[in-house]
């Protein structure tokens, strides 16, 4: 089981909140090391906690498998597991539908479909509970569910006798037009492997409010599962109120070693989505003298819930990584 | 054989002499009683002048004639008319021996009175704070540089600032914290002054040390309740920082050598008698003395500061005089890590206040006076940071430029007026920048932000029938953002409407202004008693965004705007005061409740710097705050110092947090306990010790987690996830108690050394009994070995310092 934690992960969050971090933290590192600095274990007195359900919904243009809900439940913070509790036997559905611009939704019932949990391969067998997708996925898979550029989609669950729903976009997609490779490097740290860092090259467009996701697939990650499963790095300045309508060259800090296949795939997200991630790269890591805490922002109607149904507009590329 | 320490000989003098004017004040009342009625009618001018030994005048010395008591201002003057007969002065001051003389009044008289320093005599006795309790104003305390110097602090650095969190309602935010939280307020509602000039980040090393040399302070008062009109833009508190004026008759220095910093101040006439120049310099050697024990490992990073302190002033004659303040201070830091696996980190950061400021003092006659100052103030920031591809810099800076006019009126022994005018053009470079990743660059420049922030008042002091003094003042604030200025315009889900706002050079873009009444009331009591009351209303137009509790260099002063309501206070105050044993001890217990509106906090993660959206992250709400504060003092003997203990409550509510119900402030403290002894152990050896204990700071602790970002990795055959924590309550945790008790030694080898040169060493321990206060505590997950524990990061264990101090 991996927690998701080293270095390049945590250089997901944008730099300029890096920025602020070490700004504010390098300091105190300074005096930790020149003067005297120590940590203990202390208990920590935690209080009664009311558990939520935490929605994790995907849906995208491109990838079939990519798209589905996982539901789980909270934990108290010392229990014992570290993985939520899987919630089984839920109805999911997902609806197809337009916005009629006057704050209200057309949904096609004829799309409606009911997620499932059924016994898809990639996942590990001890971990299928409270993961939902089309059982085509299974069947048929070239027929699975989609996502199609320009709609929206309703997602609906129901548990427990409560019911939950969310609606998200599936924006016209940002291309990715080329990847390219350089500022090359021998990581000592690893045999001395030859390595260099990709840059993504596309057009903004000339609206203002774009946003999107960067993920990555190489070969530590190439068969994984999930969008939890693969590489996920932020751009750096998030969305484009600095460079609205550019012809962008976005290096990103993961280096690849030479000789491998990496894919990119450029998710382009409304503001509310990019703003959930972003959060949750502020939620993942708030550890230290002055963070505050910051509580995951919640996307989904319902009670006693939290979590996102993510709408990605996909755009992808592949590249050699070459010196 | 004993032999009575000069200490006890000056002490037993003073007794004595108290003694026969005592005597001699019944002999004269009843010479008055016979032969005095003819001349009630006859009356003259008595003016005084007080000074130091080098003709300095003496800041806020009090006066006693006869039954009658004033205090009086910066300039040392005071004028009053006084039948013709007999009458006994009496002059106090903090650091400065009692002066008292008869005088027998039959023309017009000018007196000048020069106090003696109580340095001066190695083995003074000490006084340790000043508040008087016939005074109008309460809820304020005055250290002075001799008590400064004498206090136990971590790595023997004089701390102004960190001495003022040992008073009563006072509140520091724990080990190394920069903030000060007055009776519930945040750190961004103190007016700190130095010489009357604001000062916005008073701090160096994120808040470890103050920017305030102790060699060039001469007293520091804290106001937290009661303010005067004069003073205003703050809501909590004003912490005054006066520095000593030079001597005017030889060229003097000091100084002192501690462990990571030394100091100097060298003073010089520049005008026999008339003018002098004090020019006090610090800085910090920690990145030389580690560049000379392991300059590979050290390598191009390090870290110091630096603070220079000026002082001009010039008596043109015996009605004006003016004075001349600089100051300016940096902090310096550089980090390079050049990883061997490509990452390179590297972070360059300077910044730094730099202040000037000049002020003509006039006594247009013996009745009416006036001050015009006019002042500059800077702050700047200068950063690069790179992380692996990615560059970034980022500028900040504050320019504040004022003047100020202030009168003072007083027509008789009762009745004291003051009015002033003050105006700031306060202008805001809230932050440029860079960020480059690879090739591409985003250039972010947040346009500058202007504003006038003006002020008016006037405050009568008077006395009603002998035993009710009042102090009732009226300030009225003025605050207008204006351009030119331009920013674009986004909607309330944070996305840029691509509409450009501009406003041309001097159109305003937000307006307010407001009355801020202030009232303070003592009534005397018998046995020397009072009892006082005070109502305060604050306004203040300037806001410290920051994040975190703790302050930083990175934080930005924003001003009010269309969005940004001023913050406002109201305060009541009500106290109980007493001398006993003929001034001895003093004690006094005050309570407050104090409300704060328009108070501001960020959300959550917020993103502060560079962003064109900051207003969008903002959330408001209101505070409130109320508590007991108990001070008890001993003022004269051997054995001096004080214990000072508040019980208090500071909640904050905020719609966007915690449902809308109030919950405890961050530096919300139940109780809070200090005690300040100093012992004199003789004629060489002096002893000081320091004891804090305070309730633990309010944190949100998770009560839950979930996992979140799920994958799954299919040959390994398990999952892969990111823990997230839920939360419920905010402040609902609180950490450890903090207490810590420092002691030190002042040593002064040749206490009657009667040459020029004269040392001592100041030997202390902080944390005497290595508590380990948690500097911050944090929940720690395990994924390898499936734990999850607590975790608590302490600072300073005991640490030694030492200093030693020097003049000539």
């Amino acid at each position: 089981m991996k927690i998701i934690s080293d270095k390049y992960e945590r250089s997901r969050r944008g730099d300029v909140k890096h920025f602020i971090i070490w700004f504010n933290a390098i300091s105190i590192v300074l005096l930790i090391v020149l003067l005297t600095s120590c940590e203990k274990d202390f208990e920590i007195d935690i209080k009664a906690n009311q558990t939520q359900l935490v929605v994790e919904g995907y849906i995208n243009n491109e990838m079939r498998e990519m798209n589905y809900v996982v539901l789980t439940r909270s934990l108290d913070y010392y229990s014992p597991d570290f993985q939520s509790t899987a919630v089984s036997g839920a109805v999911v559905t997902i609806t197809e539908g337009d916005f009629n611009g006057n704050g209200s939704y057309t949904w096609d019932t004829s799309t409606k479909l009911e997620l499932r949990e059924a016994n898809l391969p990639q996942i590990p067998s001890n971990f299928r509970q409270g993961v939902y997708f089309d059982p085509r996925l299974v069947t048929d898979s070239a027929n699975a569910l989609i996502g199609r550029t320009g709609k929206y989609y309703l997602l609906e669950i129901e548990t427990s006798g409560k019911n939950y729903s969310a609606i998200t976009y599936i924006l016209e997609p940002v291309t990715i037009d080329s990847l390219t490779c350089g500022f090359s490097f021998t990581d000592m740290n690893d045999d001395n492997r030859e390595k260099a860092r990709v840059t993504i090259h596309f057009q903004d467009p000339d609206t203002l409010g774009n946003s999107q996701l960067f993920y990555w697939r190489d070969k530590g990650n190439r068969n994984n599962f999930g969008w939890g499963g693969i590489g996920s790095t932020g751009r750096n300045y998030g969305v484009d109120d600095l460079s609205n309508g550019e012809y962008l060259h976005v290096t990103q800090n993961r280096p690849f070693e030479i000789g491998d296949t990496v894919s990119y795939y450029m998710a382009s997200v409304t503001r509310d989505i990019y703003d959930f991630w972003e959060n949750f790269r502020d939620a993942r890591n708030n550890e230290g003298p002055f963070s505050t805490p910051v509580t995951l922002l919640n996307k989904i109607e319902g009670e006693a819930v939290t979590g996102c149904f993510s709408g990605f507009s996909l755009s992808s590329k592949s590249v050699v990584i070459y010196k | 054989m004993i032999i009575a320490s000069p200490f006890r000989v000056i002490e037993d003098q003073i007794m004595r002499i108290k003694a026969l004017h005592h005597f001699a004040k019944y002999v004269f009342l009843i010479l008055f009683c016979h032969f005095g009625l003819g001349a009630m009618a006859q009356q003259y001018n008595l003016a005084l002048q007080v000074t130091d030994s080098t003709l300095t005048p003496v800041v806020n010395a009090t006066l006693h004639i006869d039954t009658k008591r004033a205090e009086l201002d910066s300039t040392g003057k005071f004028f009053i008319v006084l039948a013709a007969g007999a009458h006994l002065l009496e002059c106090r001051a903090v650091g400065f021996f009692p002066y008292q003389l008869y005088t027998d009044l039959h023309s017009d008289t000018l007196i000048n009175i020069r106090l003696r320093r109580k340095e001066n005599l190695l083995q003074g006795v000490t006084v340790t704070s000043s508040r008087l309790i016939n005074s109008s104003q309460m809820s304020s305390q005055a250290i002075g540089i001799e008590q400064l110097r004498k206090m136990p602090v971590l790595l023997g650095e004089i701390d102004p600032i960190k001495t003022i969190t040992l008073l009563p309602g006072i509140k520091s935010g724990g080990e190394a914290s920069a903030g000060i939280y007055v009776r519930g307020g945040g750190p961004d509602q103190n007016l700190v002054l130095l010489d009357g000039i604001p000062v916005y980040n008073p701090n160096h090393l994120l808040g470890f040390f103050s920017i305030f040399n102790g060699e060039a302070i001469q007293t520091v008062e804290a106001i937290k309740g009661g303010m005067p009109a004069e003073y205003g833009g703050r809501l909590s508190s004003v912490i005054t920082i006066d520095t000593r004026d030079g001597n005017k008759d030889s060229v003097k220095g000091s100084g002192g050598i501690g462990l990571i910093s030394s100091r100097m101040s060298l003073e010089t006439p520049v005008v026999k008698g008339r003018s002098s120049l004090i020019i006090s310099a610090r800085r910090t050697y920690v990145d030389q003395v580690g560049k000379l024990v392991a300059k590979k490992k050290i390598g191009g990073n390090g870290y110091y500061f630096y603070d220079v302190n000026a002082k001009l002033d010039y008596i043109i004659d015996k009605n004006n005089q003016i004075l001349f303040t600089f100051y300016t201070g940096k902090d310096k830091f550089s980090f390079v890590d050049l990883d061997n696996d490509g990452r390179d980190r590297m972070f360059n950061v300077v910044w730094g206040n730099t202040i000037a400021g000049i002020t003509w003092k006039q006594d247009l006659n013996k009745k009416l006076k006036q001050t015009i100052s006019a002042v500059f103030n800077g702050f700047d920031l200068d950063s690069k940071f790179g992380f692996n591809t990615s560059n970034i810099l980022f500028t900040s800076a504050l320019r504040d430029y004022q003047v100020k006019n202030d009168w003072t009126y007083t027509p008789g022994n009762s009745f004291k007026l003051k009015g002033g005018l003050q105006y700031i053009w306060h202008r805001f470079k809230p932050g440029a920048g860079s960020i480059t990743s690879g090739v591409q660059e985003f250039k972010s420049n947040i346009n500058d932000q202007f504003a006038q922030e003006g002020a008016a008042y006037i405050s009568a002091g008077f006395t009603v029938r002998e035993r009710l003094n009042i102090l009732a003042g009226l300030r009225y604030s003025y605050f207008n953002q204006v351009g030119p200025t331009e920013r674009v315009l986004y909607n309330p889900d944070g996305v840029p409407t691509g509409t450009l706002e501009k406003f041309d050079r001097g159109e305003s873009i937000a307006r307010y202004h407001g009355p801020e009444p202030r009232l303070s009331a003592t009534y005397s009591l018998p046995h020397n008693a009072s009892i006082k009351f005070s109502y305060t209303r604050t306004i203040q137009y300037l806001h410290l965004a920051t994040t975190s509790g703790a302050t930083f260099p990175s934080d930005l002063w924003i001003p009010s705007s269309k969005m940004i309501k001023p913050g406002k206070a109201q305060q009541i105050a009500f106290g109980y005061f007493r001398d006993l044993n003929k001034g001895t001890y003093e004690l006094s217990a005050e309570i407050y409740y104090k409300t704060m509106t328009n108070q501001i906090e960020f959300r959550p993660g917020a993103q502060l710097l560079l962003n064109q959206n900051l207003e969008g992250q903002m959330i408001f709400g209101s505070g409130s705050a109320y508590g007991l504060e108990l001070f008890f003092q001993k003022k004269k003997g051997r054995l001096t110092g004080w214990i000072g203990y508040t019980l208090s409550r500071a909640e904050r509510t905020f719609p966007a947090f915690n449902n809308g119900k109030a919950f405890p402030y961050r530096y919300d403290r139940t109780h809070d306990l200090s005690v300040v002894v100093n012992y004199n152990l003789g004629p060489k050896w002096e002893f000081s010790g320091v004891l804090v204990y305070g309730t633990g700071n309010a944190l949100t602790m998770p009560t839950g987690r979930f996992t979140y970002n799920i994958g799954y990795n299919v040959a390994d055959q398990e999952p892969i996830l990111t823990n997230i924590n839920q939360y419920d309550k905010v402040n609902d945790y609180r950490m450890p108690a903090y207490h810590r008790m420092d002691i030190a030694f002042t040593y002064t080898p040749k206490p009657k050394r009667q040459k020029r040169f004269k040392s001592s060493w100041n030997f202390s321990l902080y944390n005497l009994y290595n508590r380990t206060n948690p500097y911050f505590i944090y929940l720690d997950s395990d994924d390898d070995e499936q734990t999850i524990k607590g975790k608590m990061v302490y600072l300073f264990p005991i640490m030694p310092g030492i200093t030693w101090n020097f003049k000539f």
